[in-house]
Order: C-alpha cells, then structure tokens, then sequence
C-alpha cells in the first residue's frame, strides 16, 4: 500500500523538437526572467494574482483570472492579452510594455502551443517541499468494511425454512431467529399491491386495477403487477427523483445571489429517461461524469452522453465570487463531494485542507482527483450582470440530434422582455446624458452599467427564439463538462489555501482507495473516465455497495447503512453486512439492472409484511432494525402533492417541454417571477421549478430534499407547519374543491359518494364507522352552514391562487414587488403610497394633471426635462401591467374555477379531511 | 441508531436530564407527545428544554440585524480625530468625511452616542457598545450570512438554529426561533444540516403593508380563506377521528402518527395563539406610545419591537428582527437621519418594556448590521463598505452595561483593540445563553460542525459575571 503513497516525482517528458526548445529559450525565457519573474516564481517567492511562470503547468493553471495560456490560441490566452495591455486593469508588465516583436514572439509561442522544456522536476528543496505520505495509517484499509472487497455470501441457514421467499428472506430470517423476533404476518394483497404502487411510481394505485388484481387467482398476478408498475413513466420519474436528491439537482446557483440555471433540466429529463430505459447503474454512473468522452453511434447519443454531464454543473456556486481562482477551487470542491458521496459514499473533499481524519484519503489524494476536474472545464451557461461576476457559455449541442426544444417562449413572456429591453435602453440614453451634464454625483454609472448589461442578457434571450417562440437548433445547449485543451496537474496547497501553493501532485483518483486498482491516466485527457471506470470497476469496494442500500431504503424505508451517504470510518456499519454483500454482488450480476435488483427486494416477504405494532417484537427493536414488520413512514413530499392531483383527476402525467426558468437572463428574479405567475401547474412534483433559493413550499415543507447537499436520506419531521399547510393551503382546498366536483358529478346518493371519495383517495372503501363518521360530518357542517358558520367564503381557491397586484396574497410576486420596491430605493415608508400609485386602475388627480400638464408643453417621456420620479413610478406601473397581462392570459383564466355552492363546498371539506388523515399520508 | 446522530456532549444532554426538563420545565401534559419527528432523541422530544453547559445569564435573544450595514462612525463609535480632519486625504484618493452628526457623552458612564438616537441613548447605562467588531467580507450578501451561520463559503446552520438546537423551548404553542423579515436568504436563518425543526419560521409582518391597516399573512396558512374555525374544528374531528382509527389499525403505537396528532392541535391552537402574538390592537396607549405605533416614521420597526418582546414573554428562544436601507453610500445625511429616526424609539421603547416587565435581565438584546462604513467620502455625501471594524451593541443578558469594549483606530477604520471577529461574537452570545460554542457541536458528513467553526472566543471583559 505504502508504495502508492510515493508519488513519482517527474512528470511525462517533454518530447520537444530542438527547433522548439531553441525558440523557446532564445525568445521567451529570458523575457519571462527579465521582467516576470520578479512576481510570478517561486524564486523571488511572489504569485501575484495567484500566479506563477516557472513552467508550463503553472502557466496553464494560471492565476486569479484564469489559466495564462490557451495552448494555440494567442488571442484567447490572459498572457497575451497582459502583454498586449489590451485591458487596464491586466497590464503587464505594468511600468513599460515590451517591444512589438517581443510580444509578436509570445503570440507565435503560443500558436506552436507552447512548447516548453521547463519540466516540472518538482521535490523542490526546503519548505516548498511537503512530504505527502506523512502520518498517515494505512490499516484503516485492513480492518474497515467497506474497503475490504465485496463477497457473494451464500444464504444463511435458517430453523423455518418454508418463510422465505429467497435469499433476501434468508438473511433477514436468520437476524430475527437469532433475537428471537418473529416476524409480522404478511401485508393482505390489497396492501402490498397499494404499498407497490407508492414504493415504484410515487402514485398511489388506480382503484379498478386494485380490484382485478385482488380478485385474480392467478399466482403470478402480483409479480406481473410488479412488471406493469416498473415498466410505467411513472416509475422512471419516480426513481429519477431518488437519484436527483443524491445528485442535488436545482435550477439555480443557490448562495447569494441564486442565479438561474435555465438549461438544468436537461440533466433532469436525462435521468429520468436513463431510468425509464433501464440503463445499467454502471453505465449510468460512467455518463454522468466523462459521456462527454465517450464514443457515440450518433448525433442523439452524442447529445445526451453531454447533457449527462450536468451532474457535474449543477451544483451550488457563489457566481459573486471576485477571484476566478477561488470560485475555480471552490466549483471543483463541491464536483468531489457531490460525486464521492453520492456514489462512493465517502468524504473525499474533507482531504482539501489535511488528509482525511478518518479515511484513507490523504490530502495530496484529493489534490489528484482535483488535477482531473481541473483539467475539466465545466459549463453552465449564465449571464454576467449584477451579482454575477462569474458567467459561462454551455455545451452546443449537435445540432442533428433529436432532442427537446425545451419551452416555447410564451407570446406574453416575449412582450413582457421585449418592454424591459426597451426601458433599459431608454435609461442608457438618458441616463448617459444626465451623467454628461450632471456628472457622478447625481447619477450613479453603475445603474448604467447595470442597464446595459440587462439589455444585452435580454436580448440574448430574446435571440434564441425565432418568429414561432421555439428555440433555434443553433441554440439547443446543455450544462455539463469538456476536456482541456491541454489537461494539467494541480498543486497541492498548504492548508487548502490558494496563496499556499507547493509540488504538483499527478492527476488521479484516490490512491489509497484504488489501490492496486490504480489506473493509468491518459495523458491526453482529463482523466474522468478513467476515474468514471474506476468507480464502476470490478474491484471497487464502494459503488455497489452504495447503491444497493439506496435502493433498499427506498423500498424497506431503513437503510443496512444509516449513512447512506457516508461508508467512511466515521459512518455507520450496516445492520445486515452479508445481505448488503449479497444485493451488491447481486446487482453487479443482473448486469447493475436497478429495476432487476427492485424487483427481487419487492417479491421478497420481508418487503411484503404488514407494518403492524406487535409490543413484544417493538419491546425488542423498537427501531426496526431487523426489519421485523415493514417500518411505518410518510409519504414522500412528491407522492402527497402527486397524489392529491391523482385524486382529483388533475395530475398532468405527460413531462412538460423544458422548465420555465430557461427564459431567465441569469438573475433568478424574472425566473422566479415567471413561476409565480404561470399558474397552477399540475405536472408531477419532479417537474416544478426547482431554485435553490425558494423551492416549491408546499415540497419544503414535507421535507423535500434540500438542493445545497447530497441527500441519500430525507428527513421526515412532523411539525405543526405542514399541519397548517393540509388544513389551509390554497393548493389542498383546491384540489378538494375539484375531487367534490368530479364525486358530485359521477355519484348518486351519499352513501355512494362517500364510498368514491374514500376510493379515490385512500384507494379503499370506508369501514361502515368511517360511512358514519363521515355523513355526521356532512350534516354538521350543513347545520353550520343553515346558521351562516361554516364558510368564510365559497370563493375557488384556484381563483386566489392567482397573484393579484395588490390585494392580500401571499404570492412570491408580492414579495418580489416589495423586494424591487427596495432596490429601486424607494423607501419603506413611502412605498405603501407608491405601491397604491402603481396599483391603482386610474392614476390620481394630481398626477393626471401633471401628465397633461407636461403634454401641453410639449414635453415627453423622453424629454429631459421630464420629471425623473414621475418617469420612474410611470416605468413602474408599466413594469406591473405587464405582469397582470401575463397572469391573466388565456392559458391560465382557462385553468381558475368559479365559486363553489355550499355542497360542494362541504364535499370538499370531506375530502380535504381524507387528504389530511394518516391514511392517505402514511404508506400502507 | 438515529441517522443524524446528535453530538451534544452527553453532560449537556443525557436522556434522563432531558427526561427531568420535561417532568419539572414542563406542566403542560402532553407536550411530550408532541414528537417531532424522527430527529427525536431516544424518543425525546428535539424541541424539550434542555440543561446548559454552565448557568446563562441569558435565556432568549433578541436580534435587531441592521440589513445593509449602518455607519459605526456616526452612530456609536465616536472619532473627534476623523472630525478635525475632515476633507484631508484618505483612502483610495477620497477625502476624509468627518460625522455630520454630534456625539454627546450619555447616563452615568457617559457613554457616547450620535445625536441620531436620542432615545436609545436614554439607555446608554445598559449598552455594552463592541467597537471592535471585523468580519471577512466587505459585500452585503456574504457578510450577512458570515453574521447568521459563522460562514461565507459554506451553507451552515443559523445561530438561531444552533441556540434552539442547544436550549429547547419554552412555548408549546410557538415556533422556537422567530425571524421577523429576516434578509431574504433563507439561510440566514435557515437549519442546514441540523434537523428541520430548528430552522427559523420566517414572519413578514410590520412592514410596510401593514401600515394601512391592511391584513397581512405573516406566516402562511395560518388561517382558512374556506372554512370558519368552528366548521374546521368538525373537520379536525374528522380527521383526528380517522387517525386514531389508524393508530389503532397500526397496532396502538405509531410515532408519526402520534405526532401528527398532537402537531394539529397544536397547528389548530396556533391559528389562533399566533395572531394573538402578532396583533398589537389591544395594547394600551401607552404601549402604542412606547413604540411609536402611531407614527409614520416608527410604527412599522415599532411594531416588530413589540412583536418582538411579546414573542420574548411567551417563550421563543430567539427572535431576529430585520430592518434594511441602512446601505448609505450617498445621501447620507438624509437617509442616516430616516433610519435612524425610524428605529430609536422602537428599540428604546422595546428597552424600556423589557426591563419594566422584568424580561431584560435575561433577555440579550443584540443591535447592528453585516459591517460598517468608511471613514473616506463616497461622493461628497455618503460611506462605502468598511469589514475592518465597526460597531455593534448588547443589552440585557448579563452583558456589562455603559460600556464600550474594543476600539478601531482614530479614524473608525480598522479594529485596533478589543478586536471581536463575527466567530468571537458568536462564541460570546452563546456564551451568555449558558452553551460553550465548543462543546455544542453536531455531526454531519463524517464530522463534527460548530457555530464558530474551528475559531471564535469569548469575550469575557464584557460579562457581569
């Protein structure tokens, strides 16, 4: 072990032609000695900038801004630009600029590619040096479970050998007959067939294909339920939604500033789909982190083998950050901890700063995993603007491929930019000629600058649509990744910081773990797949194991490990190791076939027992840990707001094209705007607009997987706040209001109607005590209403949930008024004046007056002389009569219903009461 | 075997110390059903009043954040040298502006403070003014959140989040840890890793939609827009009737469904406690005068105050009130004397309430923003961002008052003495609640995690006792 702890200290030759290393040492070293050095070597002990030119790696690292050289292209290299002093603030060297030729020399260094004989020999003497293999202990490797290799354990013996159905139930019998703990009965058909639907699709089960099932005599009818069930969209969307906590999928940077992510779903729909085609998890894995390399049939492949490098884009990012350097180092930090927990389950990126404190991960290991994704440039696609200083381009996509377009830009939409495009430009101007005659003091250059900018973002979005509001093929691009043009090493750094550089560390993937294992990077490329076949490779310890507990959490609600995100020393050890070796071995066997695997664990009895409370079991193992009965859980937040939809007839199960947010100009604002007042949407939770700052409430709420992290396990708290939320939010009484509508419509007599409400929601008919309970429930609520008690108001809920300028409403358009209101400096205790001015359907008086007062002497809006606070209020209204436009559009009236009648009303309070009951929030 | 294990030290947390804060803290029955989801320790409730490491002097905080970063030079840190060089050379090729705003010495302890409060300055014998305050970063965004979580770079739990994480409640009826209009990014007052029910419930009330009598939904769904409380107390019946039927069906033990229970009652108790904290129509004139209810300028940050203190006597643990525009870079003769205006007599009325009701002695009331501002003219009339040293202010608590702690240098520019960094802050607060800010720690992704990180000391000199 100890060998791989001794990293070779020379680097790949260098392989120059003479003429090459004679061009370089008569043109270029001496410059770079003569006036470079002075800041940028270890010799004079200066990096200013971060930036050093001892050699070639150096170079292509760069600094602050970014890496000094592109090999090939002059023009796009920061070095060249120095020199040139294209820009002021990059001026090098700064007292005297060199001559023309010498710079002419650089370019045509640069155009060769920038041969370079200073080979990084490294081991460099004194302090620099740091000594990578100290203090670290190896036989963490020997003793611990998860880094000894995976075994095929056969299936214990067990006293009753008629119980199990299979292996799984093998193992688990043998637990339980060691305790003493006997086993819950099984669930009835009905149960399981219920508890199926919910564990595989998210949805809870069709009410007439519970019926057929349970009246089949056929044996096999479960199993070929199971089928339908994993070969449904649904499941896929399901399943994706899983993966998608682990790869902590958003569509926004989150932090500061939550710059939206307009393409993000691409990478949502590619999970997705991986599911629904059963890709193998292995392959799966490989995609995600290097599809970019990967060979392809064709232009779709190609496609989406990029858009699957999303996982590494999405991610958290301080898009404000002022140093590229450190927004560089901070977006590969979170690339290692997405994809060393989410898929190793161990905490690589706790080796940025000292080795691992408990894992054999020494911090020079981490320094080679980042040598590969820093020579991995990583795309995803924002705008500069105000709170963004760190924008990227995207992947192009081919353009044969045959892909979504995403959403079409709304007509609304398109108008509504089209006047922000006009209004920042009409500030430009006059604002540039006020700061002409006025100067500094009075008007601030950067609200120019800012004006600017979000003309030109907007019209950048404007662009990527023609005539139709489809996007151009030309513009069909996704998050994700691309080699270097020349792949580097990283520098080890002292303590994790960035002005504490020492020896280059070869790129790799962690040694330790890898250990013989260890393959060999590609000096060519960054070395993702090698890492990607490393993770995937029959000798790693982790991947299989991993994911086989994902998967059985999922399904048996606990998982072996309950960290399922942390295998390292310092997390749990599994409950049943053997069963875990034996679903690991078993996945890798049904060739990494997820559904295979989910199909096996869901025919077992131990997946099929009744969750029961049976007191001398629970005084045993109160925590279920030897899976005695099947363990009691909440639905996920994604399977209540589903299945409330499902209910009520109006759960849109076909995937909406693309995401709404993909019309932000890189401020999360518009996107958040537009989500606010596109309406109810009643697609399957997976599809709603997802931003890291303001996630979908009612989601939250239920403990929706928070997007900053790699989530392998939710949460499930049980506070009074989703309590309010099931007895009063818009969304629940809504979907009530038109289950009460379908049920009044379809059904007879009471009893006929209670018995279809509870089957459409609790997928069950009423024990006769719930019949009664719930006609009581019908009559006391009509006394209430005979003595003018039981309504508030029979207003749809639908109808409020519009977002209403100005009236009470709790709509994040609200918010976004007053947060705008704010940052126009319009202060707090005017703007409730303001905000009247703004709202009100006829300007006041006084201000008519004015208008045709300065109408009557000829003076316009453009007009200079025309008073700048009236210009701004008058910006303002039009600014909300745009969103009043767009909320009132066709598409979205079509979807409000009218008032209810108090029947109705009162159905609809019975059927929210199912949907707040145990019942329909607890799987079965 | 709980997924998040808890790592408060086992003397600070044992089972049967949290078992005896719930038979004495507690008379309320009931209240220990009241699971809170599977955070729960050994079945304990996460939210039970817990021991401290050492005796508190305080047992709630109050936190008035100042959003946008109000001047130390022309409110609390008096510099007579920036004055007599006022329009000299300073800074970045900007000239020295010395305060417009007169400092007079105030109470016994002849503590300074700017002629903008004159009514917080009536109560400058219970300040501890800390001048020597720093953070990292000079941009609101961060700095604000390095002030809530300790961090800039990394999403962390709030202090409010650690404080409740660390103390429990005191009210069955209310959230934990309030955050009045906090700053828009939730993780300023935001749980992180830590379990779910430690995040702050976020409250936009007393603002300005307020201020026309116009209703506003502090919290969501606190109300039904459909049914009347009666019809809905049937429709609970229904649906508790449904779930004892099916905690009865799982066997008679259920910990979800048990919560549940006891969370709508609690849910349909709170429609109507909540509202009772956050209306201020039954307070006497004099109260209403106290705050400044009544005028323009006071009664929207007033109103907070009162919401505020109310929240103090019933129990929450910490309460953050928000206030912004305090970002002066130009007008600020003008905007400094609004802000200001619009925050004295709420604050020295919340003062005044909280120690006439007795609540000051252990309630830390905490003012100030993400950093302060440059002694150099922006313009010829405004400050920029200044992280080096700037000012804040305690009260209440146990903090020593009349005092200033720390000192920036004679030009209000860079802490110079008694230099308190936001981690140091941090320690010193919890401190006061009766939490040392290196034992209470929680585990996340293979480690450890504490409010202050690897850093943060207590400042001592600013403690009665």
């Amino acid at each position: 072990m100890i060998s791989f702890l001794l990293l070779p200290a020379i680097f790949e030759s260098s392989d120059l032609r003479p003429e090459e290393t004679e061009f370089f040492e008569t043109h270029i070293r001496p410059v770079l000695v003569d006036h470079c050095y002075g800041c940028h070597s270890k010799d004079s002990g200066k990096s200013r900038g971060g930036l050093r030119l001892d050699t070639k790696i150096d170079l292509l690292a760069g600094g602050a801004t970014g890496p000094a050289i592109l090999p090939g292209d002059p023009d796009a290299s920061l070095l060249i630009q120095a020199i040139r002093w294209e820009d002021e603030d990059y001026s090098m060297p700064p007292r005297r600029k060199l001559p023309e030729a010498t710079i002419r020399y650089f370019e045509e260094w640069v155009r060769m590619g920038a041969p370079d004989p200073r080979v990084p020999t490294d081991v460099a003497a004194g302090e620099e040096h740091v000594d990578l293999s100290r203090g670290f202990d190896p036989k963490v490797l020997e003793h611990h479970w998860s880094f000894q290799p995976i075994t095929d354990p056969p299936p214990p013996h067990v006293q009753d050998e008629m119980w199990p159905a299979g292996a799984i139930d093998q193992f688990i019998l043998a637990e339980l007959e060691t305790a003493g703990v006997a086993p819950n009965p099984d669930a009835d058909l009905r149960t399981r067939a219920r508890r199926a639907s919910l564990d595989l699709t998210g949805l809870p089960a069709n009410p007439e294909r519970l019926d057929a099932l349970v009246s089949d005599q056929n044996p096999s009818a479960f199993g070929e339920y199971v089928d339908e069930l994993l070969a449904a969209p649904a499941h896929a969307e399901h399943w994706g939604r899983h993966w998608l906590d682990v790869a902590r999928y958003a569509e926004s940077s989150g932090r500061e500033n939550d710059v939206a992510y307009g393409n993000a779903w691409r990478y949502r729909d590619w999970v997705i789909d991986a599911f629904d085609q059963d890709m193998p998890f292995d392959e799966f894995i490989t995609k995600q982190l290097a599809g970019d390399l990967l060979p392809s049939q064709n232009a779709t492949e190609r496609a989406n083998n990029i858009v699957a490098t999303g996982y590494l884009a999405i991610g958290v990012k301080g898009h404000n950050t002022r140093s590229r350097r450190e927004f560089q180092a901070d977006l590969i930090d979170e690339q290692i901890d997405v994809f060393s927990q989410g898929i190793l389950g161990v905490t690589v990126a706790c080796a940025r700063c000292h080795d691992h404190k408990y894992d054999p991960i020494p911090q020079a290991d981490y320094y080679a995993v980042k040598g590969i994704f820093e020579s991995t440039d990583t795309l995803y696609g924002t705008m500069a603007g105000p709170g963004n200083r760190m924008p990227a381009d995207l992947v192009l996509l081919p353009a044969s491929a045959e892909i979504s377009g995403g959403a079409d830009l709304p007509p609304a939409l398109r108008s509504f930019l089209e006047r922000s495009l006009e209004r920042s430009e009409a500030n430009v101007e006059r604002l540039t000629e006020r700061l002409a005659v006025e100067g500094r003091e009075r008007v601030n250059p950067a609200q120019i600058r800012n004006n600017r900018q979000n003309a030109e973002n907007v019209q950048a979005v404007l662009d990527r649509y023609d005539d139709q509001g489809q996007l151009r093929a030309s513009e069909r691009k996704a998050m994700g990744v691309e080699d270097r043009r020349v792949p580097i090493h990283s520098r080890f750094l002292a303590r994790g910081e960035l002005d504490e550089p020492r020896q280059l560390v070869k790129r790799g993937v962690p040694s330790m773990l890898a250990g013989s294992a260890l393959p060999k990077i590609d000096p060519d490329q960054s070395g993702r797949l090698e890492l990607a076949g490393w993770i995937v490779g029959e000798e790693n310890t982790l991947t299989a194991r991993v994911w086989a507990n994902r998967v059985w959490l999922h399904l048996m609600g606990r998982p072996l490990v309950e960290t399922p995100d942390n295998f390292g020393v310092s997390g749990m050890a599994p409950s049943h190791p053997d069963l875990l070796d034996a679903l690991a071995t078993r996945l890798v066997e049904l060739d990494w076939n997820t559904d295979a695997l989910i199909r096996e664990i869901v025919l077992s009895r131990a997946w099929g027992l009744s969750n029961h409370h049976q007191p001398n079991a629970y005084a045993e193992d109160p925590e279920n840990i030897l899976y005695w009965r099947s363990t009691p859980r909440r639905l996920p937040a994604e399977s209540i707001r589903d299945s409330m939809l499902m209910a009520s007839g109006e759960l849109i199960t076909s995937r909406p094209e693309g995401s709404p947010l993909s019309f932000a100009p890189g401020s999360a604002r518009l996107a958040q705007l537009q989500t606010a007042i596109s309406g109810p949407d009643h697609h399957r939770s997976v599809y709603l607009p997802s931003l890291r700052g303001t996630p979908p409430e009612f989601l939250a709420v239920f403990d929706a997987a928070d997007p900053s992290f790699v989530t392998g396990a939710r949460d499930e708290t049980n506070v009074p706040t989703q309590a309010l939320q099931l007895l009063n939010d818009d969304f629940v009484v809504g979907r009530s209001d038109a289950l009460a509508q379908q049920i009044l419509r379809t059904s007879r007599n009471e009893q006929e109607q209670i018995r279809e409400v509870f089957r459409r929601t609790l997928g069950r008919e009423p024990t006769p005590g719930e019949q009664r309970s719930s006609a009581a429930f019908m009559r006391d609520v009509s006394r209430l209403h005979d003595q003018d008690s039981a309504f508030e108001s029979l207003q749809s809920t639908d109808q409020r949930q519009r977002p209403r300028v100005g009236r009470r409403s709790s709509s994040q358009l609200e918010e976004l008024i007053d947060r705008s209101m704010r940052e126009a400096g319009i202060p707090p205790e005017q703007s409730d004046r303001v905000r009247e001015l703004l709202e009100a359907d006829e300007l006041p008086k006084m201000i008519q007056r004015q208008l045709d007062r300065l109408r009557r002497q000829g003076i316009s809006r453009e007009d200079q002389r025309f008073p700048d606070r009236l210009r701004r209020l008058l910006d303002a209204r039009e600014g909300l009569a745009g969103l009043s436009s767009l909320s009132s559009s066709a598409e979205f009236r079509s979807q409000v219903a009218g008032p209810l009648d108090a029947r109705t009303a009162a159905w609809s309070a019975l059927a929210q009461a199912l949907f707040a009951s145990a019942d329909f929030l607890y799987r079965p | 075997m709980d997924l998040c294990s808890n790592r408060i030290e086992s003397d600070l947390c044992t089972r049967r110390d949290m078992l005896r804060g719930l038979s004495c803290g507690f008379g309320m029955l009931g209240f220990s059903q009241l699971a809170l989801g599977q955070g729960m320790l050994d079945g304990v409730n996460p939210l039970a009043p817990r021991a401290t490491h050492h005796a508190a002097t305080a047992k709630r905080v109050i936190f008035l954040f100042m959003e946008g970063a109000p001047s130390h030079v022309d409110t609390f840190d008096y510099k007579p040298e920036l004055n007599r060089r006022d329009g000299q050379q300073g800074n970045r090729n900007r000239r020295l502006l010395g305060s417009p705003f007169q400092f007079a010495q105030h109470g016994q302890s002849g503590l300074p403070v700017s002629e903008l409060f004159p009514n917080v300055a009536r109560h400058a014998d219970r300040l501890c003014v800390l001048n020597g305050m720093h953070t990292d970063i000079p941009a609101h965004a961060q700095a604000q959140v390095q002030m809530h979580t300790g961090s800039t770079q990394f999403v962390r739990p709030s202090m409010g989040s650690w404080s409740l994480y660390g103390l429990g409640t005191e009210n069955e009826n209310l959230p934990g840890f309030v955050a009045l209009n906090p700053p828009r990014n939730a993780q300023n007052y935001g749980s992180a890793f830590l379990p779910a029910h430690y995040q702050g419930t976020r409250m936009d009330l007393g603002g300005r939609r307020l201020r026309q009598g116009r209703e506003v939904e502090a919290m969501p769904n606190l109300d039904s827009s459909r049914l009347t409380r009666s019809a809905q107390r049937e429709q609970l019946n229904l649906v508790q009737s449904l779930n004892q039927a099916a905690l009865r069906d799982a066997g008679g033990t259920h910990e979800g469904i048990e919560g549940m229970i006891s969370s709508y009652e609690l849910a349909f108790r709170m429609q109507d406690t909540l509202p009772e904290v956050i209306d201020v129509a039954n307070e006497p004139q004099s109260i209403r005068d106290l705050y400044g209810l009544d005028e323009d300028s006071t009664s929207a940050f007033g109103r907070q105050c009162l919401a505020a203190r109310r929240m103090a006597e019933a129990g929450v643990r910490f309460i953050e009130v928000g206030f912004g525009g305090w970002d002066t870079h130009r007008n600020l003769r003008e905007e400094l004397t609004n802000q200001c205006t619009a925050i004295d007599r709420p604050i020295a009325g919340l003062l005044t309430d909280l120690a006439q009701r007795g609540l000051l002695e252990d309630t830390l009331v905490i003012w100030g923003g993400e950093f302060g501002r440059t002694p150099d003219a922006q313009g010829t009339d405004g400050r920029d961002h200044n992280n080096k040293g700037f000012s804040m202010w305690m009260a209440g608590g146990g903090v020593k008052g009349g005092m200033a702690y720390g000192a920036t240098d004679p030009l209000g520019r860079e802490a110079i003495e008694g230099r308190m960094h936001i981690h140091d802050w941090h320690a010193t607060v919890l401190h006061m609640l009766g939490l040392n800010h290196e034992r209470l720690t929680y585990q996340h992704a293979g480690r450890d995690f504490r409010l202050t990180d690897v850093h943060g000391e207590v400042a001592k000199e600013i403690l009665r006792s």
